[in-house]
């Protein structure tokens, strides 16, 4: 039987986390690595890396995240800690998970262009490990476009980065090999962009949920052409889908929404849940929506590592958002204020105002965290989803836009 | 035609029985909510003393935390379109709600008699009935009496914790510092009134300011919440019946 774009996904998802496991097991050093790090130099240099928020998203979809939570808490990580550096943290003393093990590192590459308290989470680690960190320093961007002088202290970076992983690696950095993963890279974004445009289509060929799967393999490899092509044929799959009017969202889609924020990964089933009881599907979705990196060179590249979603500026983040709910023709925005994400929390209030003044859709926020399974009430979903519905009906039905 | 709203919060059980969809027969109020035998209870004590029987009932609504539980409803809402039904039933050219429950605030922005949008509290009982009930435990007083004590006060005491466990703490100093209960109280309220306002800042506050819910009829926190939204507060009559009476209309307007 054929296989589909999800098969082969977890194909690849188990692949790279053997890799590194059978790395270990002949002493090739393995590296964890931030989310948003320029991977171009890591593959081009054919390292073996594993990346941390993968991990603690699985374990936290998985149900697992509590006992790495609660071993934080008695290791002095506050409650406010992000959830995901607790449940790292934590999963480094206690080395052992059922949802996802993976080896420990030998160094550390941590990119502050999400946020700034993954230097410390990844410092303690290096520091617990005695193990080389290296830090490639985005600052934020608190004007629209990402400055020269930004620019120029990104590329300074990265003679120090290839110098310091050839130290710890041995490997040697090749400049024709970056410019081919940047190629490769460049096709994987344009590919996954096809996808997301796929998945805004009305009505969606797919419940907007399934994409944050993939969203998992373009985090640790959209350097590698096996990427490519199983993006490629996800996009295949959403546009014939799309031409034959079928989906895979269960139901009627009687309603489009926006989902701002990190995925509230340990209730994502209650989420999805509520939402397709409503007849609501994810049209457009503010997380799955960064992974479209394309650049026509190493400057762009860089440029394109400054404007992560949380290193945006306000307008230009809420332009990021408006352009999905136009394009995605969202009917609302659910809005997931999640504790452990401080940087992202800290916008959210002024986002959802601007979101509705300026495109004029009901919105809803509710409480959740990205890892933490108490930080979220069933009920109140609920309800507030219900209330959302209730107004996108009444809408719907006055032809209101 | 009559029909019914059952509105099931988190601390009350509201009934309200509805002519024609505006009239109202009967209304209870049981002081026990979601999860308890309320839902068994309320049709019964709905329909006590009346010359109604179920039967000349033609349609039941149910809303609030417990509408999903209760068996006998033919649709349920969620509070949020209920409150907004029974206030603009009751009240005309209403711009903004506010209704604070036993654990939840909710801001509701209308618009021709229709919610256009809301936004709710954080997962906090600060600022809700919740808070109000325990303060009252700890003055040994029923909830209904907080208004009356705060009326006295001359010289209110700021209550600063964000937190209703920590609020506890704190008046419980209060008190051993010898600090007046009705200082106290009306400091109780002020938090909660800007509590409230805080969050109404969130969406646009129109003219024609309604408050619903239990709270509601606490004209002392009403005072302060005036106050700090330096606006006019229409306090309807039936204030805390308002989501069992947009219930009821609902159920009214779809099945006649």
């Amino acid at each position: 039987m054929e296989k589909r774009a999800k098969d082969i996904l977890n194909e690849l998802m188990d692949k790279h986390y053997k890799e590194a496991v059978d790395a270990k097991k002949n002493n090739i050093p393995v590296g964890w690595v931030s989310s948003n790090f320029p991977q171009e130099f890591i593959e081009a240099m054919g390292l073996v890396v594993l990346y941390p928020e993968n991990q603690t998203a699985a374990i936290s979809a998985k149900h697992e995240s509590m006992k790495f939570i609660e071993e934080a808490g008695k290791m002095g990580y506050s409650n406010d800690v992000c959830g995901y550096a607790r449940v790292s943290l934590a999963y480094t003393k206690l080395k052992e998970s059922d949802a996802q093990n993976m080896p420990l590192p030998d160094y550390i590459l941590c990119c502050n262009n999400i946020c700034n308290q993954l230097i410390k989470w990844f410092e303690n680690i290096a520091k617990d490990l005695d193990i080389p960190m290296i830090l490639f320093d985005v600052p934020y961007n608190n004007d629209y476009e990402v400055t020269e002088s930004r620019l120029n202290y990104m590329k300074e970076q990265t003679k120090y980065l290839v110098s310091e992983l050839e130290k710890i690696t041995g490997k040697k950095f090749k400049k024709e090999n970056l410019e081919r993963v940047m190629k490769i890279s460049n096709e994987c974004g344009k590919e996954w962009r096809r996808a997301q445009e796929f998945a805004k289509a009305k009505p969606c060929p797919l419940s907007g949920f399934e994409m944050f799967n993939y969203m998992a393999l373009m985090l640790c490899a959209r350097g590698r052409q096996e990427t490519v092509d199983l993006i490629k044929m996800l996009a295949d799959e959403l546009e014939n889908n799309h031409k034959a009017g079928k989906s895979t969202f269960r139901g009627e889609e009687k309603h489009r929404v926006l989902m701002e924020g990190i995925t509230c990964w340990p209730h994502l089933r209650h989420n999805y849940k509520t939402m397709v009881k409503n007849g609501i599907n994810l049209a457009g979705t503010v997380y799955t929506d960064t992974w479209g990196r394309m650049y026509d060179d190493i400057d762009e590249m860089l440029i394109s590592y400054g404007l992560v979603l949380d290193n945006l500026n306000l307008e230009r983040a809420i332009k990021r958002r408006t352009n999905i709910v136009r394009k995605a023709q969202c009917d609302g925005a659910v809005i997931h204020m999640n504790r452990s994400c401080k940087i992202w929390d800290g916008f959210l209030y002024e986002m959802e105002r601007r979101i509705h003044d300026e495109t004029g859709i009901p919105t809803v926020m509710y409480d959740g965290d990205q890892a933490d399974e108490r930080c979220y009430s069933e009920a109140q979903f609920e309800t507030r989803i219900q209330g959302l519905c209730e107004i996108m009906e009444q809408n719907k039905l006055e032809g209101v836009k | 035609m009559l029909s019914i709203g059952i509105d099931i919060g988190s601390t009350q059980t509201k009934g309200v029985i509805l002519r024609d969809g505006k009239d109202i027969v009967k209304k209870s109020l049981l002081k026990v909510g979601t999860g308890t035998s309320s839902s068994k209870k309320i049709l019964d004590t709905l329909l006590k003393n009346t010359d109604i029987t179920l039967d000349d009932i033609d349609v039941i609504v149910s809303t609030g935390y417990g509408r999903k539980t209760f068996e006998q409803a033919k649709m349920q809402l969620s509070e949020l379109s209920a409150h907004s039904l029974g206030v603009c039933n009751s009240i005309e050219n209403v711009g903004t709600i506010i209704d604070i429950g036993g654990q939840d605030v909710k801001i509701m922005d209308i618009s021709n008699n229709k919610l256009q949008n809301f936004v709710m509290n954080d997962k906090c009982a600060a600022g809700t009935g919740r808070f109000l009930d325990m303060m009252a435990r700890v003055f040994e007083l029923d909830v209904s009496e907080l208004e009356g004590v705060a009326k006295k006060s001359k010289e209110v005491v700021a209550i600063s914790s964000i937190c209703t466990v920590f609020a506890e703490s704190e008046v419980i100093s209060h008190l051993s510092n010898g600090c007046k209960i009705e200082d106290i109280c009306s400091g109780l309220h002020h938090s909660v009134a800007k509590r409230v306002a805080s969050l109404s800042g969130r969406l646009e506050i129109k003219d024609n300011v309604v408050m619903s819910g239990g709270v509601a009829k606490n004209g002392d926190v009403v005072k302060w919440l005036e106050k700090e939204l330096n606006k006019k507060i229409i306090v309807p009559k039936d204030c805390e019946f308002m989501g069992a009476i947009g219930a009821a209309v609902y159920g009214f307007s779809k099945t006649r």
